[in-house]
C-alpha cells in the first residue's frame, strides 16, 4: 500500500507573533517551525497502514529549509522518503493554486491513499486536502477520526461533526483522507530512526521540472489574495487581577460572588 | 438581479441553527449588491424542513427533493450544487464552516474556476467588493482577504454572524435534479452519537476546564479539585482530550459541548476560535494564563496572568476555607 502525506510546516503557535513591515506577513526571524500537529497524526495513520501491508510512505510538501527539517522528521518517525517543491515563485499561493503545486508533485507516485491534516494550524483554511483530491478526482473524506481497512481497498471510516456525532462512510482506495487529532496517538522518532533519516532522500522540485509556469502560481496564478495582517480587535472588558496567588484568589472569590455566581 | 446561494444543512429532519448565520451573512451582501439570497434545502424531504425559513428575510427558498440527499455525501451534494450554479451563475455561494461546508465547498470553487475563502469571522466592503476578515495563528491575528473576481465562495464562522432577520415570506421553488448518471464513491452508512456523558456538561453552573497548559495527565487532578471545591464540574479543551488526560465527553468546544454556565474557569487554554464557540456565552468567564496575548483573554469577564500551578491551588485553598462549594 503505497501511502501519500502531505505535510506542512508551520510556525509553533505559542510562537509570539509580530506583524512584519509589509503588514501582510508575520516576522519570521525569531519563528521557530514545526509539523503541523495535525499533519503529525496523518504520519502515524499512514505508518501503521504501512505497518500492515507493507508498501511506501511518500512525504511531499511546498516550503525551504524549514520544510526539509519538518520533513525528516516524518522520516524519523518511519517515513520513507519525500518530495518538495521547493521554488521562490510559489510563495503566496492559494490553496488551489498550492493543490495544482501537489499534484504535478504526485504526477509519478503510484498512490493508494493520500493523506493530509484536517487543517494547517497557522491559517486553518481546511481546503488543501478536499482540493487535491478533485484534483486528481479521486474521493476524499474530511475530519476522520477512525479508519479501518482489511485489504488496504475497501475503507470504512468515521468522521467527526459537530456537536460530538460521529459519521460512518465507506470508499474504495485511491482517496484521500483528512485525518483529525485523536485518531492515534504519533510516535516520537528514535534514535536509530532519526539517523535513518538523514540519509533518505528529498527530490527537490522546481517550478519548470513541473512544466508550470510562474504566472500560474503565487499571488499573480491565485484568485484569493491576503490584503492585510492585523492585531484583533480587542474587545475584552476583561479585569485583570493582580498580586499574589492568594490575594488574587480572595479577589476572585469575592467578586464572583458580587456576580452572584456563588 | 444578481442570487447568492447559501446551503442549508440539516440532520436528523431539523435545520441547523448555524443556517440562520449563514443567512445573515448572506443577507448583509444582498443588501450591498441588491442581490436575492436563495436557501437551498436538498432532502428527501424538504418540505419538512423549510418551515423555519418561511418567516426569514430572504428572497427564495429552494427544494430540491431526492431520495439520495436524506444524507450528506460528497457526490451527491456537488452534483446537485454544480447543476444550481450552472443554471443561475450566482454571485456567491455561501456556505457554513461544518463538515458539509469545508467537505463540498472548495472543490466546487475550483470546478467553476472560483477563489474560495473558508471559516470567514467578519465582512466588510471596499465599494462593492467584500472584505473578508479569518482569524489566524490560533486567533492572535486576523487577515483580510480578497477574492479577485466572482463568483466568490465562503464558509462562514459558525456563530460569527448574526442571524437572518424576520419578516420576510420567501417564495418557495422546486428544483429538478437528475442524479442518474451520478457515480456515488462515498457511502453512507450512519451516524454515531457520542456515548452518554457520565456528566452533562449542558447542565452544569459552575465549570472548571484544563488546557494544554495543565502539561501533562498526572497535573490534572488540580482542574476537578478545583471543580469540587467550587461545587462544580470540570471540563477540558481538545488538546486535553485527544492526549487522553481527560474522557472525550468533557471536551468544550465547537467538535464537543456547548455550554453557558453561570461561571467557566478556564485555566491553561490559549482560546482556539473552536473552544471559544463552546463556551464564549457563559454568564461569567474567568480566564488563568501564562500569555498575556492568549485569545481566551477576548471574551474573558476577569483574567489572571499567570502560573496555574500557583493560582489553582491557592484559589482551591481559598474556596474551600470559605467553604464555596456548600452554600
Amino acid at each position: 500500500m503505497n501511502i501519500v502525506v502531505c505535510v506542512k510546516a508551520v510556525p509553533d503557535m505559542e510562537s509570539d507573533f509580530k506583524i512584519g513591515s509589509d503588514r501582510r506577513n508575520i516576522e519570521n526571524s525569531h519563528i521557530v517551525f514545526k509539523m503541523n500537529s495535525f499533519d503529525e497524526y496523518a504520519v502515524e495513520a499512514a505508518l501503521q497502514l504501512k505497518e500492515k501491508f507493507s508498501g511506501e510512505v511518500l512525504i511531499v510538501s511546498i516550503g525551504g529549509e524549514e520544510t526539509k527539517q519538518v520533513m525528516r522528521k516524518a522520516f524519523a518517525m518511519g517515513a520513507d522518503r519525500g518530495i518538495l517543491v521547493n521554488d521562490s515563485h510559489c510563495n503566496d499561493s492559494d490553496a488551489i493554486v498550492v493543490s495544482k503545486l501537489l499534484k504535478a508533485a504526485l504526477l509519478d507516485f503510484p498512490y493508494d491513499l493520500i493523506l493530509t491534516g484536517v487543517q494547517a494550524e497557522d491559517d486553518t483554511q481546511s481546503q488543501v486536502g478536499p482540493l487535491l483530491a478533485s484534483a486528481l478526482n479521486i474521493p476524499h473524506v474530511t475530519v476522520v477520526t477512525h479508519l479501518e481497512t482489511t485489504d488496504g481497498k475497501a475503507l470504512q471510516v468515521k468522521r467527526e461533526l459537530e456537536g460530538g456525532a460521529f459519521e460512518v462512510v465507506k470508499l474504495k482506495a485511491p482517496a484521500l483522507l483528512t485525518i483529525q487529532t485523536g485518531i492515534n496517538n504519533p510516535r516520537y522518532p528514535s534514535l536509530p530512526g532519526i539517523m535513518k533519516a538523514k540519509k533518505k532522500e528529498i527530490k527537490e522540485l522546481t517550478l519548470s521540472s513541473l512544466n508550470l509556469s510562474p504566472q500560474n502560481v503565487g499571488a499573480r496564478g491565485s484568485l484569493v489574495e491576503r490584503v492585510s495582517l492585523e492585531e484583533p480587535k480587542v474587545q475584552s472588558q476583561a479585569e485583570i487581577l493582580q498580586g499574589s496567588a492568594k490575594e488574587i484568589a480572595r479577589e476572585l472569590l469575592s467578586k464572583l460572588k458580587e456576580r452572584k455566581v456563588f | 438581479m444578481d442570487k447568492i446561494l447559501v446551503l442549508i444543512e440539516h440532520r436528523d429532519a431539523q435545520i441547523l441553527d448555524h443556517n440562520l448565520g449563514a443567512l445573515g451573512f448572506a443577507t448583509q451582501c444582498a443588501r450591498r449588491w441588491n442581490a436575492d439570497v436563495c436557501a437551498l434545502i436538498l432532502s428527501n424531504n424538504p418540505l419538512a424542513l423549510s418551515s423555519k425559513l418561511a418567516s426569514k428575510k430572504i428572497n427564495e427558498i429552494v427544494h430540491v427533493q431526492h431520495e439520495i440527499l436524506k444524507n450528506y455525501t460528497l457526490d451527491g451534494y456537488t452534483a446537485v450544487l454544480r447543476q444550481w450554479i450552472e443554471k443561475n451563475s450566482p454571485k456567491m455561494v455561501v456556505f457554513s464552516h461544518t463538515s458539509i461546508g469545508w467537505d463540498v465547498g472548495p472543490s466546487l470553487a475550483a470546478s467553476f474556476q472560483a477563489g474560495i475563502v473558508t471559516d470567514i469571522s467578519a465582512l466588510a466592503f471596499e465599494g462593492s467588493e467584500p472584505i473578508f476578515s479569518r482569524q489566524v495563528y490560533n486567533g492572535k491575528l486576523v487577515e483580510k482577504v480578497k477574492i479577485k473576481k466572482a463568483p466568490y465562495f465562503v464558509t462562514v464562522e459558525r456563530g460569527g454572524f448574526a442571524s437572518v432577520e424576520e419578516g420576510g415570506a420567501p417564495q418557495v421553488q422546486s428544483f429538478d435534479v437528475s442524479l442518474d448518471n451520478v457515480q456515488f464513491r462515498t457511502e453512507f452508512i450512519g451516524v454515531e452519537v457520542a456515548q452518554k456523558a457520565a456528566v452533562d456538561l449542558a447542565k452544569s453552573n459552575i465549570i472548571v476546564a484544563g488546557g494544554r497548559g495543565v502539561g501533562k495527565k498526572e497535573n490534572f487532578h488540580v482542574i476537578e479539585d478545583l471543580a469540587h471545591a467550587l461545587g462544580g464540574d470540570f471540563a477540558a479543551s481538545r488538546p486535553v482530550v485527544d492526549n487522553e488526560w481527560v474522557e472525550r465527553d468533557r471536551q468544550v468546544g465547537s467538535s464537543g459541548k456547548t455550554v453557558a454556565p453561570k461561571l467557566y474557569l478556564a485555566c491553561g487554554i490559549s482560546g482556539a476560535i473552536q473552544h471559544l464557540s463552546g463556551m464564549k456565552k457563559s454568564n461569567v468567564i474567568v480566564a488563568i494564563n501564562k500569555d498575556p496575548h492568549a485569545p481566551i483573554f477576548g471574551v474573558a469577564h476577569f483574567g489572571i496572568v499567570g502560573d496555574l500551578f500557583e493560582i489553582v491551588p491557592a484559589l482551591i485553598e481559598e474556596a474551600k476555607s470559605q467553604g464555596i462549594a456548600h452554600r
